[in-house]
């Protein structure tokens, strides 16, 4: 009898700790898979400003591989005090230890407004925070910085460009 | 010499000659000019002494322009021609053999941008985004004869139009050598310059060269307000900017402000402003002007009243 009584005991905790992960992982802020590149964008359609030219093409793999570190383009401060990592990461401890990139990552237009606000003019409007971003390494590559049509060289599509496609 | 006959009220140093005319009273005269003589000299320092003191419309806005974000796309010139309704360019917004040589704002064109260091040197280029700097105490204000300058409560300088004859002083007077001088339209002199888009900014709209920079060069906002982001990214960045806001002291401080990253001597900024507004040099000559318009004819004319009494009494 009181062996019964251990082994049901023991068969319960073995069922709880089998399916704890699977609890966690079905919460809505879940984590996600565990290789980090699986998850992350391949290329990304950048439209929600496009006026003048085409939506950009980023290639966001392509930038992993080159730019070296996260930092280079998330979290770019221009040595302001970094933030908070959970201000813009949703992280469960179990995901911590392996990669911070796990979480959420917020989207930048949630800290940089569309247009201008005269509550925030200390930081960058969108528009501004993606150039800021981008030439922070591209400037003269090609001609970008260096030349008005530069902007057509590597990131934009102009209107001509567009209608030859 | 025969005294004229004394006003029995005594006050006003009128009286009534013997033929019926008004004569003066020798010593009131004298009494009424050592009064306006003194208010003559006394009116002008005074009136400089508490102009001395302006602190500025409390609200105004201001330009930040931060010159090491800039990087030549030229679209706030674009936005500008579209913005203010200007003839097309000669040369298009997105061509770069402008900055080949260094350009001035033109009755076409409010703003134009100039690069500094050569694009294939050693480092990046240097753009220096040129307009009106809508000064505090705007120089072209005080030199125009007619008051077409007016410095408007939300920051802009204006011109009129509508009461300017030509004189162009206001091209000689502004140390940044803004304004432009349309010759085109020879039968209405026409000045032009830089408006601050203030029509967009009274109707809750932000200038229009603001609005389209991309990169976030420019940022619009109450000049107070970007004084403190500028010290804030000069304490932030040490290495990026040199020490120094341009605008915020020179000839009395400017409402657009810069940031940059080399010396502002290198990019052309004239650096040899006093920190006084350049109206102070001229303030109280020229207060003193309509003081001598209004009242050496009532001077003169007194005088010339009491020697035709002794005149005709002689």
């Amino acid at each position: 009898m009181k062996t019964k009584a251990v082994l049901t005991i023991a068969l319960c905790w073995m069922v709880a700790v089998a399916t704890a992960p699977f609890a966690v992982a079905g919460t809505p802020a879940g984590r996600q898979a565990a290789s980090p590149k699986g998850k992350m964008p391949g290329t990304v359609l950048l439209g929600s400003l496009a006026v003048k030219y085409a939506p950009v093409k980023f290639d966001h793999e392509k930038h992993v591989g080159t730019a070296g570190s996260c930092n280079e383009c998330h979290h770019q401060h221009r040595g302001q005090e970094t933030p908070l990592c959970g201000g813009c990461h949703t992280i469960d401890a179990s995901s911590f230890k392996k990669n911070v990139q796990l979480g959420r990552i917020r989207p930048c237009r949630e800290c940089h407004p569309a247009s201008y606000d005269a509550g925030k003019l200390d930081r960058p409007t969108l528009s501004a925070a993606y150039h800021q971003a981008c030439i922070k390494c591209h400037r003269e590559v090609g001609s970008v910085g260096t030349d008005p049509k530069g902007c057509t060289e590597m990131c934009h599509e102009s209107p001509a460009q567009a209608r030859a496609r | 010499m025969e005294k004229p006959v004394k006003d029995a009220g005594g006050g006003n140093g009128r009286a009534e000659g013997k033929d019926g005319r008004a004569t003066v009273n020798r010593r009131d005269f004298l009494r009424g000019v050592a009064v306006v003589g003194g208010a003559a000299l006394l009116g002008a320092p005074s009136d400089a002494e508490a102009l001395h003191d302006l602190t500025g419309w409390p609200d105004r806005m201001g330009m930040l322009t931060d010159l090491t974000e800039c990087v030549g796309c030229r679209t706030c010139e674009s936005a500008c021609n579209a913005a203010n309704g200007l003839p097309a360019p000669e040369v298009p917004f997105d061509e770069k053999s402008v900055f080949e040589k260094k350009r001035r704002p033109t009755a076409s064109a409010y703003t134009v941008v100039n690069r500094y260091g050569s694009a294939n040197g050693s480092g990046n280029p240097v753009y220096r985004k040129v307009q009106c700097n809508h000064c505090e105490e705007p120089s072209c204000a005080s030199a125009c004869p007619v008051h077409a300058y007016t410095k408007t409560p939300e920051g802009p300088v204006l011109y009129n139009q509508d009461v300017c004859f030509g004189c162009r002083y206001c091209m000689i007077a502004c140390p940044y050598y803004a304004p432009a001088y349309d010759y085109e339209s020879a039968l209405e002199p026409k000045v032009v310059k830089c408006t601050m888009c203030h029509g967009r900014i009274k109707a809750g709209v932000i200038p229009a060269c603001a609005e389209n920079c991309p990169v976030g060069a420019i940022t619009f906002g109450k000049r107070e307000k970007l004084l403190k982001i500028a010290r804030d990214r000069i304490r932030k960045s040490p290495d990026r900017y040199v020490d120094q806001i341009y605008g915020e002291v020179e000839a009395g401080g400017t409402s657009w402000l810069y940031l940059s990253g080399v010396p502002f001597g290198q990019l052309d900024y004239p650096t040899n402003l006093p920190r006084k507004p350049i109206v102070e040099n001229t303030k109280g000559f020229l207060s003193a002007v309509p003081l001598v318009f209004t009242l050496w004819p009532a001077l003169l004319g007194l005088c010339y009243t009491a020697n035709r009494n002794k005149e005709e009494k002689g």
